[in-house]
């Protein structure tokens, strides 16, 4: 086990250091107001319209009682957080100052302490191939790190639409943030045989792999995996109930295991309230190349039925205590809020 | 991207940090910190509570220095990430046991508030800056309440008042001699609730801590008790039971776990006067008491003190210092009086007031010296009343045993025991014993430098209202003017509040122990915090709170208990002895100057005279210590059983005009 870890300081220490970098370039006037507006995470984004997904059965059978475990066996939580703000244009090019930061809590004696060392990444994220060479050195004289959101891309298919490169700086940022969790989960589940709840879905996670002590909970139901009569039984669960496992198949991304889970329920209320999906890697025998449509439940390898009970049971003695005042409570678990409130401590909000 | 911040050097620098100090300092702008207050957080289990005393260390020089900022523990708070009771109330199914097993306890913080008690380097004052917090060691103890000026060094004037104690440390707590017996500041004052040994035993552990650290080059110093209740101050020679936790106080202390060396007890007689009126009777003990009786010369200066404004007019006062200067121990003779008159005793005056009143009455007139017959009655009346009051201090041949005013030695205990007596006696041994305190301290002539005199329920004898009596004047006078003679007073009562606030003000060095809730909710208590209040509420035995000139902020201490017995442990083992008949008495009294007197002989020798003879005959002998105390009993006792001539004469009643006085006569 690692020690408690002290939440080193970036080297970037914040909006302010970058924003009195800028200075020059930007002008004082949009320095001033650089810091005040949202992030761009708490502003209004396009969002996908609910589907339903395929997915392959691993499972026979319809919704069952989770046998309840008496120990809680999850011995860390992992989080991640960001941050994005605009703050400054230049020649019409949004520069956007992204932070990221993950953390995995680790319970000892009942009280969460910080596992190994949290990432944090600060960076200011634009459009080289928009802002063009001239002003892109002037930025890199600054010293502040920069990341092209558009390296790679061709030119043809920029956007030189200031929202649309913020949704691309955004989608950058996601996924360094993605990237730091990433490295935290592979450096648990290289040292640690303790399990870890990641918060979020372990597809793209390759370190997650069978032997992998770590599962991800999904909260976000946007996309509800089965056909109808599949999810007609989802949204029908009983608290401590699950569905059967299936297979999701997530291009690029590899398959993972997952089945719903219901940890509160609200009669007659939000089917979706208490939800969750959870992901784990599934063994190697039951993984298909994505896009398999074969329906028929595969035959399932000793033991995989009990540990996906195992786990179920796992999740759901994380029920207490509640993670109030965070709206997200009826799926949140209080480690993964534990996390949150750590990361916004060292980040801010 | 940046690095991923994941460097082992700052990583572990930091973490040494941590394992280092006991919190962090925090300040938000709701909550900011100031020069003289600021708040950090602990770990759930950190040895941190209220009265710790704490070091914050700066992290930007201010003037190439580091500041440092020590304070002590005022408040503290703790609260969880639950924003409100109800959602805990939700968590557990709204059962206090009920809801699912958490098998994450919610993450819950320790914020304190600190008052400072000092800035390293004192300019420029700062708001307190944010930094880690560390447990103050025993050196940082001496910084942050300015004991380095004092404790060391060829000069020290340093005296051990007890133990800081916090996270397995324990810290010696010094106050400044000068400051505590003068000349620079003076006087203790020290309040608690009666019953848990604390303002008592406090007392009794500093003057053993004074009399062993009180510095040479300070001069000499004894103390003064009036023991005004119980038998508390009754055993201050005796060996009291100490437990091995305070015999580790004693040593840590440096002072030694042993009664007082010298301690001098004095008591009146009871008011028959066979027996001295105190607790310690026992026969092991009573030779260690002296008796402590006054004539009419001594009595008459403190008039005042026992005749309230009611009995002493202008007209009466005048009277009376015609009698202190022209009649007490002179030659008085008049035209018409039988005989001169040597006025040394209440019986001496009761027979010159009736020569004057005789004179008044043969002469048909209304005045004597242009005092009216009204008011020389009532003056007889009040003075002469004044023996019967104080019966057992006052004596009506004149014997005086007093305090050895003048020989004061070094480092004795001088103990009044008046418990017994009435409080008009109380009063009046009060007034006239801190009246020769501070007349010899003013000739330096009392035979030390400082003389601190304690007083218990300083409520009763200063209170902060009611009339003003002289006892309460004198107190005042002691707490404003004492500390340029060396006269200290150690007061204690259970309500400071109700004790006069210039006694209090006056008091460089506070004291207080286990508090009544009623009490901390007076006026006086409003600069303590809440948390202070409530931990002064359930202070333990042995505990204090001390204020001192040189601390910022009020600490807290634990002392050990004093090495001396305890009175209830002292009236156990020395129990009473009953009151003994005249014969034992006088045994007894006379064995001290004679030990070949023997009961059967005094039984003999007082067959045939009164009581009253007797114990004058006794009186005269111990006051005077002859050499051949039986030859000099006997003699006594004969010149008092057969009246001398002159005496029959002044007694004798002769025929007299009659008068009568109109009423407003005796209104005076």
């Amino acid at each position: 086990m690692l020690p408690v870890a002290v939440p080193a300081q970036p080297s970037v220490a914040g909006l302010g250091e970058v924003l009195r970098a800028l200075r020059p370039i930007v002008g004082d006037a949009a320095v001033q107001s650089a810091g005040q507006e949202l992030t761009l995470e708490r502003m209004s984004r396009p969002v996908d319209p609910p589907s339903l997904s395929h997915a392959e059965p691993l499972e026979g059978g319809g919704p069952r009682a989770v046998p309840r475990s008496p120990t809680p066996m999850v011995a860390a939580f992992l989080d991640g957080i960001q941050r994005s703000r605009v703050v400054g244009h230049v020649a019409g090019v949004p520069l956007v100052f992204g932070t990221v930061a993950a953390v995995i809590r680790q319970r000892v004696q009942r009280r969460l302490e910080t596992w190994g060392t949290p990432r944090v990444h600060r960076a200011l994220f634009a459009s080289r191939a928009q802002l063009g060479e001239s002003w892109w050195q002037r930025l890199e004289a600054t010293a502040l790190p920069l990341v092209d959101i558009t390296e790679g891309q061709p030119m043809a298919t920029v956007s030189p639409h200031p929202l649309a490169q913020r949704a691309r700086a955004l989608d950058v940022v996601a996924l360094e943030r993605e990237q730091a969790e990433r490295q935290l989960a592979a450096a648990w589940c290289a040292s640690e045989s303790g399990w870890l709840w990641i918060d979020g879905g372990v597809a793209g996670n390759l370190s997650v792999d069978e032997r992998a002590p770590a599962f991800g909970v999904v909260k976000s139901h946007n996309t509800l995996y089965g056909d109808a009569n599949a999810v007609r039984d989802v949204l029908t669960l009983r608290a401590g109930e699950r569905t059967p496992a299936f297979l999701v198949g997530h291009r690029p991304r590899r398959a993972v295991a997952s089945w719903y889970l219901r940890l509160r329920e609200a009669p007659n209320g939000d089917p979706l309230h208490g939800l969750v999906r959870v992901e784990i890697a599934p063994p190697s025998a039951l993984a298909v190349p994505a896009g398999d449509q074969t329906t028929a439940p595969r035959v399932m390898l000793p033991g995989f039925t009990a540990r996906v009970d195992e786990l179920s049971s796992w999740i759901l003695a994380e029920g207490a205590p509640l993670s109030l005042p965070d709206p997200r409570w009826d799926t949140l678990t209080y480690g993964v809020y534990a996390c949150e409130q750590y990361l916004r401590s060292i980040v801010g909000s | 991207m940046t690095d991923s911040l994941t460097r082992n050097d700052l990583h572990v620098d930091a973490l040494k940090d941590v394992r280092a100090s006991i919190g962090r300092v925090v300040a938000t702008e709701r909550k900011p910190n100031t020069p003289h207050e600021f708040h950090f957080w602990t770990a759930i289990d950190a040895p941190v509570g209220i009265g710790t005393i704490v070091l914050v260390e700066g992290t930007a020089p201010v003037g190439a220095v580091i500041p440092r900022v020590y304070g002590v523990v005022m408040e503290g708070f703790s609260y969880s990430d639950l924003q409100s009771p109800l959602h805990d109330v939700l968590g557990h199914d709204g059962v206090p046991g009920g809801g699912a097993y958490a098998a994450t306890e919610r993450t819950e913080i320790r914020l304190y508030t600190a008052q400072v008690l000092r800035h390293v380097p004192e300019e420029p004052l700062q708001p307190v800056p944010l930094g880690m917090v560390f447990l103050a060691a025993d050196a940082d103890v001496a910084v942050a309440l300015r004991m380095d000026s004092y404790i060391s060094g060829e000069s020290r004037t340093g005296i051990p008042i007890g133990v800081y104690g916090a996270g397995g440390m324990r810290s010696p707590i010094f106050v400044d001699a000068d400051f505590l017996v003068g000349p620079e500041a003076a006087h203790l004052n020290i309040s608690g609730v009666s019953g848990l040994a604390t303002k008592t035993s406090a007392i009794e552990w500093l003057l053993q801590s004074i009399f062993a650290h009180f510095p040479a080059h300070r001069g000499t110093v004894a103390a003064l008790c009036f023991n005004v209740k119980g038998p508390d101050l009754c055993f201050l020679d005796q060996p009291g039971a100490i437990q091995d936790a305070d015999r580790e106080l004693y040593e840590l202390l440096d002072v030694p776990p042993t009664p007082f060396q010298d301690v001098q007890y004095f008591a009146p007689y009871t008011p028959r006067g066979l027996a001295l009126n105190t607790l310690r009777t026992h026969a092991d003990l009573v030779d260690s008491v002296s008796p402590l009786t006054w004539g009419l010369n001594e009595v008459l200066q403190f008039a005042e003190v026992l005749l309230n404004k009611d009995d002493v007019d202008a007209k009466a006062d005048a009277l009376i210092d015609f009698i202190r200067e022209r009649v007490v121990g002179k030659d008085f003779e008049e035209a018409g009086f039988a005989r001169v008159h040597r006025v040394q005793s209440f019986a001496d005056l009761d027979a010159w007031f009736r020569e004057v009143l005789r004179k008044v009455e043969d002469s048909n007139g209304d005045t004597w010296r242009t005092h009216h017959a009204a008011t020389i009655r009532k003056v007889r009346n009040r003075l002469s009343n004044l023996s019967t009051r104080c019966a057992g201090l006052v004596t009506d041949d004149g014997a005086v045993s007093d305090l050895p005013f003048g020989s004061f030695t070094d480092r004795t205990v001088y103990v009044v025991d008046i418990a017994n007596v009435e409080e008009d006696a109380q009063d009046l041994v009060f007034a006239r014993t801190v009246s020769k305190l501070r007349e010899h301290l003013e000739r330096r002539d009392l035979g030390v430098d400082h003389v601190i005199v304690f007083v218990d329920e300083l409520n009763k004898y200063a209170p902060g209202d009611g009339p003003d009596t002289y006892v309460r004047k004198m107190l005042l006078d002691i707490a404003e003017r004492g500390r340029y003679l060396g006269l200290v007073l150690f007061g204690a009562q259970q309500f400071r509040s109700q004790v006069h606030r210039r006694v209090i003000g006056n008091a460089g060095t506070a004291m207080f122990g286990r508090m009544d809730g009623d009490e901390l909710a007076s006026p006086g208590y409003q600069v303590l915090s809440p948390a202070v209040k409530a931990r002064l509420a359930t202070l333990e035995k042995g505990q204090l709170m001390v204020r001192h000139p040189h601390f910022a902020q009020p600490v807290f201490v634990r002392f050990p208990r004093p090495a001396v017995m305890s009175g209830r442990e002292g009236v156990e083992r020395f129990p009473q002895a009953p009151e003994p008949s005249v014969a034992h008495a006088v045994t007894r009294d006379l064995r001290r100057l004679d030990s070949g007197i023997e009961l059967g002989w005094v039984q003999q020798t007082i067959l045939l005279y009164e009581e009253t003879e007797v114990l004058a005959a006794r009186n005269a002998v111990v006051r005077r210590r002859p050499d051949d105390v039986k030859s000099a009993f006997a003699r006594e006792l004969q010149r008092r059983a057969r009246p001398g001539a002159v005496d029959a004469e002044a007694v004798a009643p002769r025929p007299r005009t009659l008068r009568s006085f109109s009423p407003d006569e005796y209104g005076g």
